[in-house]
């Protein structure tokens, strides 16, 4: 019985927050004290999708830098991993602190420091300097995955690979992207996620010249429109809820992926 | 420098060591294959390039710039004056008891939450499914958005208010205690539980589904109540998962910046928040304080980081 | 302390809408006894084990220690102590403290548990290893501790899961014996898991063969081989030497000829059983009752003895019989030559329906099904 309330008090908990934020974004008229939406509306939606307003900038600036830090930290991470997974060499431990303390400190600190240099050699303000330095939470948390899924790998498939005669890329793309592939998409899925929800590194060093979308919905929330900040806040989370749906399949037993989450 | 070689990891109990490994000694090596040191460098580089340049190089910056060096105004000579001046801060005084009260706070009771949570959910035999997918639910929800939503839940004027109201315990948005950019930090605490709870739970629940039950059925043999099973079985086998991940959380709710500008109040500000104050502040002197603040942070959490290496123990390369 | 005994009464237990893993399972454990229930996997063996710890509770039925009924009750109150078939001795704690963890749930004060602590690994024979930690101990000594810590509370009964099946070879035959000196020393009510038949056979005082979570038959061990109670035990216990044939009078006749059997037994259908080690070669031609002259159809040099399959003399029929013989015995394919069936050991069973077929084609499925599930 007190089970039962628990699971109901967990349930509601878990779910209660998104409750305004769902009616919010669908409100025409909502006065206190009311409990629903008095009017109705698709406006903040509406207002949104139309063309040359900001959520399309947004979508699109959003977009490429997640997809272009994706495919960097993949690379990276993938071969670091390798690394780490299946060698064994002296000044392993120091390369592990140095990829894990990028996941655990904040990134901003480190990113304010950097500015200095980025203004130098004319990368602030643009957007090839944001994404490198979206890098930085990415391609170490990526890492430290795929080093687990290495550590658990056998590497007897590649030697059993070569002695039937593939060649190095062959392998590669025929024994060893397949076996890593579960935890690859997992780690680069949360990258893209990561990416994609990050504010702070892309406002140091985009100046609020390069405009995502977490920069555009924190100027909303600190407007007077709810029902518009709302609206945006439920598009900005569909597409990482969309991707978390598509790799959960990989995701049940894959802890340590999800241990680099406290990123979001 | 060596090969593992191919060995099976056993799955150890407790959380001790993964993969023993055996490293064994390749003898052969292939014509034109490269020695293993070199196939190590090669596929670290990338990778270590782009952390030693931006992290290591953008601390190095930092605590470069927080002497006096690099910077855009003043003679460029090596001068403490930013440490003293963050330390005489005011901002930063009324900062750091704040910074630490919100993260500890939010840290402990969302672990105490969350092991509770874990334990309901490994219990729940109908419907356990759905009860996980909506525990996972909120962890990809970015923290903005989050924030936007306990604004809207606990701001005087919000969702919980208008509950009250109804329940006839207020009668005007002022009545309803402040929660969002409150003196003590409820509604980022509440954010930050909100988000941890799920984060440490999920963890905690793989940990006990990976064959603590078996150790349970002996202390059942022997007597032990559930509450005694709780304490000398279940709690050590995952007192490793929640205090790494518990660090983590720690690590994330200290130097989050976005949560406390958007939850918190200008002053006092969460630690992340005064340093970007200090950064933006037309007052050029107030550039290298910036960055000794953000220096300062670095260290504290990467003492952190160290710690967490100790717990987790030995491990082959990856995170546990 | 004077043991329990153990009352299993109608107990069923099912899965989902599977058939039942146990089915109105009734047997009597008496006190001192150490029982084993022996059966492949998934005979419900285990099921019936667990149900007795109170792990698993059985849809209907009844479970009794003496005249107590625990059916009830859970397995932290019902006074029985379990060792599984690892030894999952608690990594954190060290040898002492995972002995001495049933007393400290009892709250027993700190002295009496150092010193049952004490006899306790004296008794598995680990002397001073009670600050050892676990990682620290073999696969057999942890099952030693295992031991322990299960007989420290005292147990009504004790429970046994399969508990040497992990180890190796020569290590079984070590720890299968210390348990039985052990179990007959403190005369505790034991019930002991097993697949193993040579294991069931040399420690118990009873053996429970369940198949299809039934109980075949529950006798001495020596009664397996003297006395099968059906085809399946007797092929369960390695004799395919099945004939058929009638009952009539004092004499069973099938196809290798006509055998003498007791008087009082019933006339009819029958099936005669006969183990391998039973049947012995005759030299000359067939002169006492049980002689019959055969046909070597096969033969096959096992180095400690000749095994050879034989049909009858005439030379028609399917039956065939197994035996094995001296090694210095090499007859050739064809030969004809006299055997004895032992006419003390000659067993008749009552004719069976071959049920056999459906019921193995049944496990067949199952066990397509589960390595689908598995993959």
């Amino acid at each position: 019985m007190r089970a039962a309330i628990g699971r109901g008090v967990l349930f509601v908990g878990l779910l209660i927050p998104l409750v305004p934020l769902a009616f919010w974004s669908i409100t025409r008229t909502w006065q206190y004290p009311a409990l629903l939406p008095q009017e109705f509306s698709m406006r903040g939606f509406e207002d949104l999708g139309r063309p040359g307003s900001d959520l399309l900038q947004g979508l699109t600036t959003s977009s490429i830098i997640a997809v272009i830090v994706t495919f960097a930290a993949a690379a990276t991470g993938l071969s670091a991993g390798r690394a780490l997974g299946l060698y064994s060499f002296r000044s392993k431990r120091l390369v592990q602190f140095l990829m894990l303390a990028p996941v655990i400190v904040p990134s901003f600190a480190v990113t304010m420091g950097i500015q200095v240099l980025f203004i130098r050699v004319g990368l602030a303000d643009t957007l090839w300097g944001v994404a490198l330095v979206h890098m930085i939470p990415t391609v170490p948390y990526v890492t430290l995955v795929m080093g687990s899924v290495f550590a658990n790998y056998d590497i007897a498939y590649e030697e059993q690979a070569r002695v039937l005669g593939a060649s190095s890329l062959s392998i590669f793309r025929r024994v060893t992207l397949p076996a890593v592939f579960p935890g690859l998409a997992v780690a680069s899925l949360f990258a893209f996620v990561i990416s994609w929800s990050e504010y702070i590194l892309t406002f140091l060093v985009g100046g609020g010249t390069v405009k995502t979308m977490p920069l555009l919905l924190f100027a909303y929330i600190g407007g007077n429109d709810s029902t518009k900040a709302a609206a945006l806040g439920i598009i900005f989370v569909i597409p990482p809820l969309l991707l978390l749906a598509l790799t959960s399949r990989y995701l049940t037993g894959s802890k340590k992926a999800i241990s680099g989450l406290g990123q979001l | 420098m060596s090969f593992r070689g191919s060995s099976v990891a056993e799955p150890a109990p407790y959380g001790a060591g993964s993969a023993p490994g055996s490293a064994i000694q390749r003898s052969a090596r292939l014509p034109g294959e490269w020695p293993d040191g070199l196939k190590v460098f090669a596929l670290l580089s990338p990778a270590l390039f782009l952390i030693v340049v931006l992290f290591l190089g953008g601390f190095a910056f930092g605590f470069l710039q927080s002497l006096g060096l690099l910077s855009f105004v003043g003679d460029g000579s090596l001068s403490f004056s930013a440490y003293l001046r963050m330390f005489e801060d005011p901002a930063v005084r009324a900062s750091l008891p704040l910074t630490f009260r919100i993260s500890i706070i939010s840290t402990v009771l969302s672990a105490i939450l969350a092991v509770a949570s874990a334990l309901l959910i490994r219990s729940t035999k109908r419907g356990q499914k759905f009860l996980v997918t909506i525990f996972q639910l909120n962890i990809p929800i970015p923290h903005i958005v989050g924030a936007l939503a306990m604004m809207l839940l606990l701001q005087q004027s919000g969702y919980f208010s208008r509950i009250a109201f109804a329940l006839g315990l207020v009668s005007s948005p002022a009545e309803f205690i402040p929660l969002v950019a409150d003196e003590f930090g409820v509604g980022i605490i509440a954010h930050y539980m909100w988000k941890e709870v799920p984060f440490i739970g999920v963890v905690v629940l793989a940990a006990l589904q990976s064959g603590v039950s078996d150790y349970e059925e002996v202390a059942r043999s022997l007597g032990a109540s559930s509450w005694n099973r709780f304490r000398f079985i279940i709690l050590p086998f995952i007192a490793p998962s929640v205090s790494s991940t518990s660090i983590i959380a720690f690590a994330f709710t200290f130097g989050s910046y976005e949560i406390p500008f958007l939850l918190g109040r200008p002053f006092p500000a969460a630690l992340p928040v005064v340093a970007v104050q200090s950064y933006r502040d037309s007052d050029l002197l107030s550039r290298p304080e910036a960055m000794a603040t953000c220096v300062a942070i670095t260290i504290f959490i990467s003492i952190l980081v160290y710690l967490y290496m100790r717990i987790v123990g030995r491990y082959t390369g990856g995170v546990r | 302390m004077s043991a329990t005994a153990v009352s299993l009464s109608n107990l069923t237990k099912f899965y989902g809408n599977h058939h039942p893993a146990v089915k109105s399972l009734s047997m009597r454990i008496e006190p001192g006894e150490l029982v084993s229930l022996l059966g492949e996997s998934g005979c419900g063996k285990t099921t019936t084990l667990r149900m007795i710890a109170g792990l698993v509770r059985p849809n209907s039925g009844a479970i009794l220690f003496d005249d107590i009924d625990v059916t009830d009750m859970s397995t932290e109150k019902r006074p029985v102590g379990m060792v599984f078939q690892k030894s999952l001795l608690f990594p954190h704690m060290s040898i002492a403290e995972n002995v001495g963890f049933g007393l400290r749930m009892r709250k027993a004060p700190q002295k009496e548990i150092d010193e049952k602590t004490e006899r306790m690994l004296g008794l598995v024979q680990l002397e001073g290893y009670g600050s050892r930690r676990v990682g620290q101990l073999s696969g057999g000594q942890e099952q030693r501790v295992s031991l322990a810590r299960a007989l420290i509370v005292e147990p009504d009964v004790l429970l046994l899961d399969e508990p040497l099946s992990a180890l190796d070879a020569n290590l079984r035959v070590q720890m299968r014996d210390l348990i039985r000196s052990i179990q007959q020393q403190i005369g505790v009510t034991t019930v002991f898991v097993t697949h193993d038949l040579a294991e069931a056979v040399e420690i118990s005082d009873r053996i429970a063969l369940i198949c299809d979570g039934k109980i075949e038959q529950y006798a001495a061990p020596e009664d397996f081989y003297t006395a099968p109670e059906s085809v399946r035990v007797a092929k369960f216990f390695g004799t395919s030497n099945l004939l058929e044939g009638n009952a009539h009078g004092g004499t069973f006749t099938c196809e290798f000829g006509s055998f003498p059997i007791s008087s009082g037994h019933a006339s009819g259908k029958g099936i005669l059983v006969i183990r391998q080690e039973e049947i012995s070669v005759v030299i000359g031609q067939p002169r006492d009752p049980g002689d019959v002259s055969v046909v070597v159809e096969q033969i096959q040099y096992l180095g400690t003895k000749t095994r050879i399959w034989v049909k009858p003399g005439n030379g028609t029929g399917s039956a065939s019989v197994q035996l094995d013989a001296s090694p210095s015995f090499r007859p050739l394919a064809g030969d004809t030559t006299t055997l004895r069936f032992n006419p003390r050991r000659i067993h008749i069973l009552p004719a069976e329906v071959r049920s056999e077929e459906p019921e193995s084609s049944e496990k067949a499925e199952n066990s397509v099904s589960t390595v689908k599930e598995k993959s």
